[in-house]
């Protein structure tokens, strides 16, 4: 009786020895490998540190200011004008050529506002062109922009998405561009 | 035999003893015994125990310790970044690479291996004296670049190691060199804004402590804009040489929330260089450096007169030169006439704003001045700054010069800071280097013209700079973002006397003047006449063209927008 215990008690013993050396070897690999990824980690952070640093390097405007300097003549660069400031509603819209129902599709990107029969995203940028269609547009909204006639008349006045392109009219001297806020 | 002996005396005692009584000693004897010799191997244990316990905890402190020891050799700083994010100041970790000579084993090899990677190393004889040498402890080279870094360490040559490094690298160079300011070899931040930080961070106090910031600090955000900090750097420059001036001044601030969008001052140094910083020259003179602003003053001088209710846009004041004594206040542009307020500031008659002044009164201009906070420090982050010299007693005279800004010297940030007060509203914040919203500058705003005075001033602002109102600033108007402002040309004292060869040039610009949202000051300091230019050196030729060019380049940036439908104010005489 006494013996099987003591069999019993050696052999748990030996198992538990076995147990916790191996998690403690276990541990050990486990640190090694932290520390490993630890200065992995650390050498990456270095090193997007220094890619930064020099990527603010390459963008200062100064050295852009040089660049944009030494090859103004061959990319015909010039300094911004005021005048050539403007938004988005100064743009005036690409006449629609074809009839809203004809089978040739749209040019790419107004194929969208081309679609009469679809319902209209009133969203982001589009709910906002659909805004400035005929019927709530302001005539004469500003200087320089010409309400004259449109060039191109309305095929279909039902159709949400028929736009009418604006002209600018220069006059004189005056700037070209207005500006809506 | 001598056991023997020795055995058998206690034997011949013992043999005296009653058995039982002998039988008793020994067993108490032996339990002594074996208690004393449990009582030491327990002790051994628990010696062993604990040593153990220590080794175990000893092997994290160990890797602890050393990874303080690695971050202490040059201790991390947060970032600056720009109000848009563009990096300012960073900290790059440089490798140096050292050498153990006494456990080199053979230099040759040592060298040829080193050569391969850094071939300037082959011929180089001191390199080879330096490992042949019996020394512990030896640089070779500091600042390796990664990749020589990672080959050498893959050759793998006993002896040889590497030591990293923070250090503080600013790759604007001397762009915004005076906002920032400098590090020293510690990287602790000597002046400008790097030495605002480790004050405001505590970082000082830490590090005397002994405890190293941890990397991966939030990078701290400044209220500067690169971009318009470039370009007011770039314009000033380029005016600097063009009227080879000594030195020129650059600020533009944001009048909703003073906040100072750029500042510059040249000549500047860069903060990679510490060591230019010290010359004398490239102090800065933005905030560090008081003046006798000149006409410029003729801006507060008005919004005093106005705001007090004593003097409206029309009233007229005689111009006729002033008698103090033997001092006579002379007139730049003499018009031969009485003139309205607007006029004066128009031409910038010294006369007709003495006048003003002391209608209102001595007291009564030492007072707003003193709201302005023109008489007192500027309360800001930047530690360079200089306090006003301002006239002790109250004198008419004394009233009458200030009134054109003579006799007063202030720094040209406090001059933007109050010039601001006069065109937004009539409220005064101190300016801030970093971002500030419109709901702190409320807080911290004080009302100090009433907001009818403001508006009147920003008449007059947007009169001066509009071509054909004769106007002295019309040199900086950019057609589309309503510039307005005031001119100063200003002599410097030399030897006691005013020398009208040396100047002292402002320009105090705002833009667009129907809701200002920006203030540019330009200053430069002893400007000459542009070769084959078109006139003198007065502030309205230079100051203000360079104003003009820094507003024509910047308002875009800053997201204003041009507007042409503005119908000109009309003049208000003549």
């Amino acid at each position: 009786m006494l013996r099987t215990i003591n069999i019993l008690l050696v052999a748990t013993m030996l198992v538990g020895a076995g147990v916790v050396y191996d998690f403690k070897y276990e541990a050990e690999r486990a640190t090694a490998k932290l520390s490993r990824i630890t200065r992995k980690i650390e050498a990456e952070r270095d090193a997007t540190a220094t890619l930064k640093a020099e990527w603010s390097l390459l963008n200062q405007p100064k050295r852009l200011q040089d660049l944009a300097t030494r090859y103004r003549s061959y990319l015909e660069l010039d300094p911004l004008d005021p005048t050539q400031i403007g938004t988005i509603d100064d743009i005036p819209f690409k006449p629609v050529m074809p009839p809203a129902d004809s089978a040739q599709p749209a040019a790419r990107g107004s194929i969208r506002l081309a679609q009469p029969d679809k319902p209209i995203e009133r969203t982001g940028s589009i709910g906002k062109l659909v805004d400035r269609l005929p019927p709530t547009r302001s005539p004469g909204a500003g200087a320089g922009v010409g309400s004259s006639k449109p060039a191109t008349t309305v095929a279909n006045p039902a159709a949400p998405m028929q736009l009418v392109p604006r002209t600018i009219v220069p006059t004189g001297d005056a700037p070209q561009v207005k500006v809506v806020r | 035999m001598t056991t023997a002996t020795i055995d058998g005396a206690p034997e011949e005692r013992t043999g005296a003893e009653h058995p039982e009584v002998r039988a008793a000693r020994t067993q108490s004897e032996s339990r002594g015994r074996i208690l004393v010799a449990g009582l030491g191997f327990a002790g051994i244990y628990a010696a062993i125990v604990l040593r153990l316990i220590g080794l175990g905890m000893a092997s994290d402190d160990h890797t602890a310790a050393l990874d303080s020891a690695r971050a202490q050799i040059s201790t991390a700083r947060p970032d600056i970044v720009d109000r848009n994010g563009e990096v300012l100041a960073t900290d790059v970790k440089s490798s140096s690479l050292y050498a153990e000579p006494k456990r080199i084993l053979d230099v040759d090899e040592a060298v040829e291996a080193l050569a391969s990677v850094i071939p300037e190393m082959r011929g180089d004889d001191s390199v080879r004296r330096k490992l042949a040498s019996k020394t512990g402890f030896v640089w070779l080279r500091r600042e390796l670049k990664p990749e020589q870094r990672a080959k050498i360490f893959r050759l793998g040559i006993p002896g040889i190691g590497f030591m990293d490094e923070n250090r503080r690298f600013y790759p604007g160079g001397a762009t915004a060199g005076h906002v920032l300011g400098t590090v020293n070899v510690d990287n602790q931040g000597i002046s400008g804004i790097e030495k605002t930080i480790d004050q405001d961070m505590g970082l000082v106090e830490l590090r005397n402590l002994g405890i190293v910031p941890d990397r991966g600090i939030e990078p701290r955000r400044l209220s500067i804009d690169l971009r318009v900090q470039h370009v007011v750097r770039d314009e000033m420059l380029e005016a600097m040489a063009r009227f080879r001036a000594v030195a020129a001044v650059g600020i533009v601030l944001d009048v909703r929330t003073g906040e100072v969008v750029a500042m510059t001052s040249v000549p500047d140094f860069d903060p990679n260089h510490p060591e230019q910083a010290l010359e004398k020259q490239n102090m800065n003179r933005a905030t560090a450096g008081v003046y006798e602003m000149g006409s410029v003053f003729k801006t507060f001088n008005s919004g005093l007169a106005l705001d007090s209710g004593k003097v409206k846009l029309t009233d007229t004041f005689d111009v006729t030169p002033l008698q103090f004594g033997s001092q006579r206040i002379g007139e730049f542009h003499s018009k031969g006439h009485p003139l309205s307020v607007t006029e004066i500031f128009l031409y910038s008659s010294n006369n007709g704003s003495a006048r003003m002044a002391l209608r209102v009164g001595s007291q009564a201009q030492r007072a707003f001045f003193e709201r302005l906070g023109l008489l007192k420090r500027i309360d800001t982050e930047l530690p360079e700054v200089a306090a006003p010299l301002v006239p002790k007693g109250l004198s008419d005279v004394s009233t009458a010069t200030m009134a054109f800004g003579h006799g007063i010297s202030v720094t040209p940030m406090h001059t933007a800071i109050a010039g601001a007060a006069m065109i937004n509203g009539g409220r005064l914040m101190p300016p801030t280097f970093f971002p500030r919203t419109p709901e702190e500058a409320d807080r911290l705003a004080v009302q100090v013209i009433r907001p009818e005075t403001s508006d009147k001033m920003r008449y007059l602002f947007l009169q001066n700079a509009t071509s054909g109102t004769g106007g002295s600033g019309s040199k900086a108007a950019v057609p589309g973002y309503r510039v307005g402002g005031k001119t100063g040309t200003a002599e410097k004292i030399e030897h006691g006397h005013y020398n009208a060869g040396k100047r002292f040039n402002s320009f105090l610009a705002a833009f667009p003047m129907d809701d200002p949202r920006y203030l540019v000051l330009t200053v430069l300091d002893e400007p000459k006449a542009e070769a084959g230019g078109e006139g003198p050196a007065t502030a309205g030729l230079n100051a203000a063209s360079a104003a003009g060019g820094i507003i024509r380049r910047i308002a875009p940036m800053l997201g204003v927008m041009p507007r042409y439908d503005q119908p000109r104010p009309a003049v208000a005489s003549n």
